[in-house]
């Protein structure tokens, strides 16, 4: 702690060199004096004012001297008091020296630099203090450390990680209140009755199914899970089939089952309807599902589309037919294209580069 | 394989006749180098020609029968496309030998190095073909994974089951494994696969009939997903909600009295009309604990078959190094539809198999608990069925 004001005033001695190799911050006797002076560290207006521009101009050399800085303790953070003009002009004179190599500071600093250890003591605290920082540096640093840390908030992650490790909360925590989930999914694009839902990409094959092979998105959140076709590029296979595509069924889940599956599972009724309801609209609303999370059990909502399935069933064809007995008609009647074997060929071809 | 057209050999050991002759029947006989032979020179310990045979079932868990009837099921695809797969020698990589590499890649589970090394491949080669096999088998041998189509099939189907446990009018048991994988923990992603055991998972949920044999299944939900949501969510149950499957021929068991077709399940199924799970509880009165015992026994069969699946395509066993998630469905397939035509070819190789049971090691029975009246009356009639048969 109360590091760096020291450094721009003293040259290295065996004292910094013990420091800093036992991890302390490299202080010296003008921070000791502030120790007898004000035995409450807290108050001190030079640590903080010192910290921020020297982890300015150090962040461009190394890391290291970040990680010296933010191994201080919270309560330098606290403090925000204005720093007097002669720790200022300190600072100043260390910065200048460390910008134009005038071999005043620069010892202490190369020192710290070798011996402090990479690892921090304490992230959680560090990552309070950084994010007062502006650098950019110091910011992917934070970001960095929020990643190892799952229990500090989002505000310091960078873009990139954002995506990450907001699937990450959403799998682990049953902590994290729905507000910070919704936030993150605004970013997902599209998906906007789904907020708050982590979404992954299964390929799900089912062979009671006309098209057996079907990529699907699988949107979860805690034991919820909704699952939507996934349209467009999906690489879907027709399956030599025996009948016509079903037509969609009727909502008439209620009435067959008596409603105990729903007391069970505690899923409305108009949730299960979801299950058979085909008509393409996607079910209840993110906040219904919210209230009615099951604890341990789920629920899985399909909005089939069965009509966009039997589509590209129909352009996609397989270019070959089996020996399904009953499926021959089909298939002869659908002439096998170079189109469908060329798009299969290049299908295989991205395929095979990556089992 | 262009290269390798008219290159094939064939083998003269086994000459037994062929269900399909496309691949043996019109092959070229010429090849004077049995293909086995050359590979299992190649292979590691498998030098001796004279105990070929044997040696084949133990490296690919199958006859060399069924492995024509395979070669035969895959060659217009594996031939059809053009690649320049040769081996460390030099030689071109023939039909047989693009089998064998991928059966040996899914029936050993070991890795891609492994297999290329013990074949004198490269281990990209190893992964190409086998993936061009899996996209083959996929839609060639899709025909051996069927829910029966036939009322005789059916029938058939029917009366096996009776006859391990006396359950009448059933037609399938249904259950749910767990395929483990091993994935970054550290990659966000991954975390959808994390299931109830901590463990990264996918399911597998098969319908499976008294012969061990596949008959519908679903796979690519991650393992946390319930048993009985992925059910949920088939195509099967679909079907049956609407009364487009299992509902065949009734069987009249007393006067006024029938039942309907049905699979049964573990409790970790929902009781409904056409799926019949266990009685809950402990200490049950002896018309129901009965009714468990024939139920639990009958289901082993999907248990053993499970388990077999497992056993015989070991890729699938135990833990697989970070496969991708989109293509292990498919060879979740290709396991099954190869363990089915074992089945369908009566390969004796699976009356050599150990039976074992225990496919989902470390998973706990979870617990649907929804109950739907009318298979309450199902599952009575059938108690009461035993309570007729039983002893006086």
């Amino acid at each position: 702690m109360l590091c760096s004001i020291s450094t721009g005033k003293s040259g290295s001695n065996w004292l910094d060199r013990l420091r800093s190799s036992k991890g302390f911050p490299t202080g010296d006797n003008l921070d000791l004096d502030h120790f007898l002076t004000n035995p409450n560290p807290s108050d001190s207006p030079i640590t903080d004012a010192s910290n921020s521009p020297n982890s300015n101009s150090e962040s461009t050399h190394s890391n290291d001297k970040e990680l010296q800085n933010r191994k201080a303790p919270p309560p330098e953070v606290v403090s925000s008091e204005p720093a007097g003009d002669k720790e200022w002009f300190g600072i100043m004179s260390n910065v200048l020296s460390e910008l134009f190599n005038m071999g005043d500071q620069a010892q202490t600093s190369r020192f710290s630099r070798k011996k402090t250890s990479r690892k921090q003591t304490n992230p959680k605290i560090c990552i309070i203090k950084t994010s007062n920082v502006n650098t950019s540096e110091e910011q992917k640093s934070s970001s960095d450390s929020v990643r190892k840390d799952e229990n500090i908030p989002a505000s310091t992650t960078s873009l990139n990680s954002k995506e990450e490790a907001k699937r990450e909360w959403k799998e682990e925590g049953d902590d994290y209140n729905v507000e910070e989930e919704e936030q993150e999914e605004e970013n997902g694009k599209g998906e906007r009755e789904l907020l708050g839902y982590s979404r992954s990409e299964v390929t799900v094959i089912d062979t009671s199914c006309e098209v057996w092979k079907v990529d699907k998105l699988i949107f979860r959140r805690k034991n919820i899970w909704k699952v939507k076709d996934k349209k467009g590029k999906s690489r879907i296979v027709g399956r030599k089939k025996r009948k016509a595509p079903p037509p969609p069924p009727p909502p008439s889940y209620d009435d067959n089952n008596g409603g105990v599956w729903n007391k069970k599972r505690k899923i409305s009724s108009s949730e299960l309807r979801s299950l058979k309801d085909t008509s393409g609209k996607e079910s209840g609303s993110p906040t219904n599902h919210g209230q009615n999370a099951p604890g341990e059990k789920g629920e899985l909502v399909c909005n089939e589309t069965p009509d966009d399935l039997t589509q590209v069933l129909r352009k996609r064809l397989p270019r070959k037919s089996g020996k399904g007995s009953t499926s021959v008609i089909l298939i002869k009647s659908i002439p096998t294209g170079k189109k469908n074997g060329a798009k299969l060929a290049k299908n295989r071809l991205k395929d095979t580069q990556r089992l | 394989m262009g290269p390798v057209r008219g290159f094939k050999k064939r083998r003269k050991i086994e000459k037994k006749p062929e269900e399909n002759a496309s691949a043996s029947g019109s092959s070229e006989k010429e090849g004077s180098l049995d293909c086995w032979d050359e590979l299992s020179k190649r292979m590691n310990g498998l030098q001796s020609p004279s105990k070929g045979l044997d040696k084949f079932k133990s490296v690919f868990n199958i006859s060399r029968r069924t492995f024509n009837y395979i070669c035969s099921l895959v060659k217009e695809d594996m031939m059809a496309k053009p690649g320049n797969f040769t081996f460390s020698n030099g030689k071109p990589v023939s039909l047989e030998d693009q089998v064998a590499v991928a059966l040996r890649r899914l029936s050993s589970g070991e890795s891609l190095v492994t297999v290329g090394d013990s074949f004198g491949l490269h281990h990209s080669t190893v992964s190409q073909l086998t993936w061009r096999f899996v996209e083959s088998m996929e839609e060639r041998g899709l025909h051996h994974l069927q829910w029966p189509s036939t009322e005789a099939e059916m029938t058939e189907i029917k009366s096996k089951f009776e006859k391990i446990q006396s359950l009448p009018n059933c037609c399938g048991v249904i259950d749910t494994t767990h395929i483990m994988m091993s994935l970054p923990s550290s990659d966000p992603a991954s975390k959808v696969w994390l299931d109830h055991e901590k463990n990264h998972s996918m399911v597998l949920q098969a319908i499976v009939d008294p012969e061990m044999r596949f008959r519908d299944i679903v796979t690519g939900w991650p393992g946390r997903i319930e048993d009985w949501l992925v059910f949920q969510s088939s195509n099967f149950y679909k079907l049956c909600e609407k009364g487009e499957r299992l509902n065949g021929k009734k069987l009249e068991i007393s006067e006024g009295s029938e039942i309907r077709e049905y699979i049964i399940g573990d409790s970790g199924y929902p009781l409904l009309p056409y799926l019949v799970i266990p009685y809950e509880g402990k200490e049950l009165p002896e018309l129901r604990a009965e009714f468990n015992k024939r139920h639990s026994a009958t289901r082993l069969v999907a248990h053993r078959a499970l388990a077999r699946l497992k056993e015989m395509w070991k890729i699938i066993q135990g833990v697989m190094w970070r496969p991708d998630k989109h293509k292990l469905p498919r060879i979740i397939l290709v396991c099954c539809l190869l363990h089915n035509i074992v089945i369908d070819l009566e390969d004796d190789v699976q009356d050599e198999m150990p039976l074992s049971h225990d496919h989902d090691s470390g998973y706990h029975q979870r617990n649907c608990g929804s109950v739907d009246i009318k298979g309450v009356h199902l599952r009575d009639k059938l108690s009461l069925y035993f309570s007729g048969k039983l002893p006086p």
